[in-house]
């Protein structure tokens, strides 16, 4: 791992932090390290609770207020993110950083046109006119394979299906060309059909630019077809980290294996 | 014990009776004023006044200031169509007018009230902390007083005036407002589309009002119609009691004040047409709040 260290876009070391509560502190996230390779797609696996979101929301700079990091650092560019106030963030966030949420159409505002969302978010980035920003918004949905852009644009979210909204959701995100790409369960509550479609996309937008991404999931399934390397977390912990073939092939970790086995992945590769 | 006491209650305050007919005509008024049918009337109700104070401009059957214009304490009549007052003004030239007045500051009052509470709630429910600590605190001491006594007491410390009794009126709805932007703003800010805004790298105060504020303008409205109907009664409650706009201002509180004398005297028409100018004003206000609160429930569903 150290080896490789150079090529690293972003590297999680001996990250640990929890949430204040009415009832006292609470950790969460457990000496997390871990290393985010240039251009290649890495899944963060682990079941529910085990800090996944957390630790994505946290490169986001966007963990909730009650969050307290105890220890570890977020390096970026040589720089450590995670002491970074709000201010310093947002030069990161958007054009630098994107992220797609869960629930895509929760994620998208209700009462503005998703053009208008898409143009703000162009324009909060870039210096161009707001006929510009048009094309390039029109041209980001084509991309991400949403029919008819023009029109699509001057509809409202809720005229959105769920894949649809995932996709505007990606165009979203993709639309300040960020180096990095964080996507927080993007299939998840979509239709099989669709998750597929919808995948497909990702690693696709993901491949052709170059970017590097980093998939929030607990579909090994997905993560065996489509990404280069693999942690998987457990009660903020991470239990093993590595190359995708070798951790789904050969797990050292007793987790790891249970959590294979659980997902039916060890007969399909079989 | 118990029953002691509410048969001693029930002795002291009978409980209300109301005759079948009279309950099913209560039951009628309140679920006509939780439909969204409230909302055409109300607005024809203030397109009427609005109407009539704008025909007052250009058009009125007597100088509304000019005394004199017929006998003094005459009753309705076809030259005067609502009489005229004990200085032989005519009060139909002068409702209308003062409509003008009521209407217009109503609106300017209830605007500041609005701009200002929301603003300044969503601020405290947005970014929390002290701001929001020091806030709540201080609309509680504010809140505890009733609102025509805080009225009176601010104006008896700046003095009456057209700009002092608007300030005045527009200051007691604030603290509703900004209670009422807080909790919008509370029950959004941890939607996900406030954090794709944050996402994005919009600062936090664009993410607050171009983000989540438009999310909340319908209840907002609503409410600011309903305070209207508040607020318009407390400029002729002002004016009513001496304090208001102007001491001789043509305004329908102090022209209820001009002829409430002349009432035991049998000139009924010198304060009910003014008092009919406040309630319609007010029952307009009141039927367009409840009709986009209605509507905001409907589209809830």
């Amino acid at each position: 791992m150290t080896a490789n260290e150079p090529r690293h876009l972003l590297s999680v070391r001996g990250y640990s932090g929890g949430f204040r509560t009415p009832s006292g502190f609470k950790d969460v996230l457990d000496d997390v390290s871990f290393g985010l390779r240039e251009s290649a797609m890495t899944a963060i696996v682990g079941e529910t609770g085990s800090g996944k979101s957390l630790m994505a929301l946290s490169m986001m700079g966007l963990a909730a207020s009650t969050f307290v990091k105890t220890g570890g650092s977020i390096e970026y560019a040589g720089d450590d993110i995670s002491t970074y106030d709000d201010r310093a963030y947002r030069r990161i966030r958007g054009g630098e950083f994107a992220m797609a949420f869960q629930e895509a159409r929760a994620a998208l505002n209700p009462v503005i046109s998703v053009g208008k969302q898409l143009i703000d978010a162009c324009r909060a980035h870039q210096r161009v006119s707001v006929a510009q920003a048009r094309e390039i918004a029109e041209e980001m949905l084509r991309k991400v394979r949403v029919p008819e852009p023009a029109q699509r644009m001057r509809q409202f979210p809720h005229e959105f299906s769920g894949g649809m909204a995932q996709r505007v959701m990606l165009a979203l995100a993709l639309i300040c060309q960020p180096k990095l790409l964080i996507l927080d369960e993007p299939t998840t509550g979509l239709d099989v059909t669709i998750q597929a479609d919808i995948m497909e996309l990702i690693v696709d937008l993901v491949s052709s630019s170059g970017m590097t991404a980093c998939l929030i999931t607990h579909d090994l399934g997905v993560v065996a077809e489509t990404c280069d390397d693999v942690v998987v977390m457990y009660r903020g912990k991470v239990r093993e980290t590595g190359p995708c073939a070798q951790i789904l092939q050969y797990p050292e970790d007793h987790y790891t294996q249970q959590l294979l086995r659980s997902s039916r992945f060890e007969e399909l590769s079989a | 014990m118990t029953t002691s006491l509410d048969q001693a209650v029930e002795t002291i305050a009978p409980k209300p009776s109301l005759s079948g007919g009279a309950a099913a005509v209560l039951g009628a008024i309140r679920s006509f004023r939780s439909s969204s049918g409230t909302l055409p009337i109300g607005l024809s109700l203030l397109a009427f006044l609005v109407l009539m104070s704008l025909v007052s401009l250009i058009w009125t059957p007597y100088p509304p200031t000019a005394t004199g214009a017929g006998a003094f304490s005459s009753a309705p009549s076809a030259a005067h169509w609502f009489g005229t007052d004990a200085v032989g003004s005519d009060i139909f030239s002068r409702t209308i007018s003062a409509g003008r007045t009521d209407v217009f500051y109503t609106v300017i009052a209830v605007a500041i009230a609005l701009v200002i509470g929301s603003a300044w709630g969503a601020l405290a429910g947005f970014f929390g902390g002290w701001l929001e600590a020091v806030t709540l605190r201080l609309l509680e001491v504010v809140q505890a007083f009733p609102s025509l006594l805080m009225a009176l007491l601010i104006i008896s410390v700046l003095g009456p005036g057209t700009l002092n009794v608007i300030l005045v009126v527009a200051i007691i709805p604030i603290p509703d407002f900004v209670r009422l932007a807080r909790a919008e703003v509370l029950t959004k800010k941890t939607w996900q589309f406030a954090e794709a805004a944050r996402m994005v790298g919009n600062r936090p105060l664009v993410v607050l009002f171009k983000h989540l504020m438009p999310n909340s303008w319908r209840p907002l409205l609503a409410y600011a119609s309903i305070s209207a109907a508040w607020v318009c009664g407390n400029i002729a409650a002002l004016g009513f009691i001496g304090v208001g706009i102007q001491p001789d201002a043509v305004e329908w509180g102090s022209m209820i004040a001009r002829g409430e004398s002349d009432v035991v005297a049998g000139a009924w028409w010198e304060a009910l047409f003014p008092g009919l100018g406040v309630l319609v004003l007010a029952i307009g206000f009141q039927l367009v709040g409840d009709g986009i609160a209605a509507r905001n429930r409907g589209e809830q569903r």
